[in-house]
């Protein structure tokens, strides 16, 4: 059957603005959104002869997760060329206004955290961070291809692990569980 | 008790930890054979864990695309972008006959004239080609490196028609900069596939792209292979781009 590509190009554009909408809500500022939105449109004419109106929003959402993902790769890697944040940076700690007691000891729980968490499994460290990042249940078990119950399991070994290194409960995490 | 902001601060200690021992994240292709479970178990687990450090990667393939966008345009901003991808797509070897553009409307209206736009590169293209059968054309044609899931592309071969020649322009993506850049391009239909031609010394354009002429009489129909290498020290693959030679 033939394909026509004006008319395929015409209903894919219908798409445009939620296209935009998928790109700010990935953290691209919205003029930086529509930019991309255009590279994905474009990209998307340049390639209608390879789209056989098979499914137009999954063509589309494949061209806009591959460009949106290639774009936010492209930022980490001008970051790793840059200068390296130091990490008294990364520790945006709540109310400098705190007593430097208090801080010291906020910044030394920190340093606590940070060798537990290390100290686990590297497939424990990929769910805490993933759940720590804010992915729900269902994300995170899409992600590593493992059913809830067993992220939710695998979690649970995670926090006893945490626990024993931490010598106090993982407090702070447990509000995730309601995901 | 530990703070909900200490947990934060840790993880993003934690994050940049991650990145420094694992390196940069994994192409948009290992993200994508992962999720299709694609990957080897041992190879999969490296993906994920790398993946895990880059949150925002994670969202970008995971996050769900709203049904619609709202009003996050206004019908002005919707005609500008469209006027935008119309300037880009005149920009392409067949040249669109440029149409009125009003000030105001729905956006709908741009939909109807961008698809206007694409159907008169459409039908110039095909008068160009038929105007002169005998005559070859030159044809430009992009190219997007291909991806590898188990050995096998994860992007269509682009279709080429051996009724005319090309300037393919293949996109590099990385940022990697080599000394030099060179092309070989590949009978595939062969095992181990064999080298038609080799061009050395390409110049990279400003834009990332390259040119490379390919002419059409002489081969055969079926599938090709072009294959771009960094020239360094040493020689490394940097991307490959499948194409389909048809006989017409």
């Amino acid at each position: 059957m033939a394909v026509d590509p004006a008319g395929q190009f015409e209903e894919l554009f219908k798409y445009y603005p939620a296209v935009v909408a998928l790109l700010t809500r990935l953290g691209f500022a919205r003029e930086d959104a529509r930019d991309l939105a255009q590279q994905v449109f474009l990209r998307v004419y340049e390639h209608m002869d390879t789209y056989r109106g098979e499914s137009k929003w999954s063509y589309l959402e494949k061209v806009t997760r591959r460009l949106a993902y290639n774009a936010l790769r492209d930022r980490h890697a001008a970051k790793r060329e840059g200068i390296p944040v130091a990490t008294d940076e990364i520790l945006e700690l709540p109310d400098p206004g705190e007593p430097a007691d208090v801080l010291l000891e906020s910044k030394q729980t920190v340093e606590r955290v940070r060798h537990a968490v290390a100290q686990l499994s590297p497939s424990d460290q990929t769910s805490v961070r993933m759940q720590l990042a804010g992915f729900s249940y269902e994300e995170i078990a899409t992600q590593l291809g493992i059913t809830i119950s067993a992220l939710k399991s695998r979690l649970n070994v995670a926090r006893e692990r945490l626990r024993d290194l931490l010598k106090e409960e993982p407090e702070g995490w447990g509000d995730l569980d309601d995901r | 008790m530990i703070a909900k902001e200490e947990w934060d601060a840790a993880y993003r200690l934690l994050l940049e930890d991650g990145r420094k021992r694992l390196g940069p994240p994994p192409t948009f292709e290992e993200a994508e054979a992962l999720l299709h479970g694609d990957l080897a178990e041992e190879e999969a687990e490296r993906v994920r864990e790398r993946l895990s450090v880059y949150p925002d990667l994670l969202r970008a393939l995971s996050e769900p695309i709203p049904s619609d966008g709202g009003n996050i345009l206004s019908a002005e901003e919707l005609a500008a972008d469209l006027a935008r991808i119309r300037e880009r797509v005149r920009r392409t070897p067949a040249e669109a006959t440029p149409l009125p553009f009003p000030q105001r409307g729905s956006p709908f209206r741009w939909v109807a004239l961008a698809a206007g736009i694409v159907l008169a590169v459409a039908i110039g293209t095909l008068v160009l080609r038929q105007r002169d059968p005998q005559k070859r054309g030159m044809t430009t044609q992009v190219l997007y490196p291909e991806g590898l899931r188990r050995g096998e592309p994860t992007e269509p071969a682009i279709t080429l028609s051996s009724s005319t020649d090309y300037m393919l322009q293949p996109v590099l993506s990385s940022r990697r900069q080599s000394r030099a850049y060179r092309f070989e391009f590949l009978d595939v239909t062969v095992s181990p596939p064999r080298r038609i031609w080799r061009r050395d010394d390409v110049p990279q354009r400003p834009d990332g792209t390259f040119m490379v002429p390919l002419a059409t009489g002489d081969l055969e129909p079926g599938p090709y292979r072009l294959v771009l290498y960094g020239v360094d020290e040493t020689e490394q693959p940097l991307a490959s781009y499948g194409v389909r030679l048809l006989a017409r």
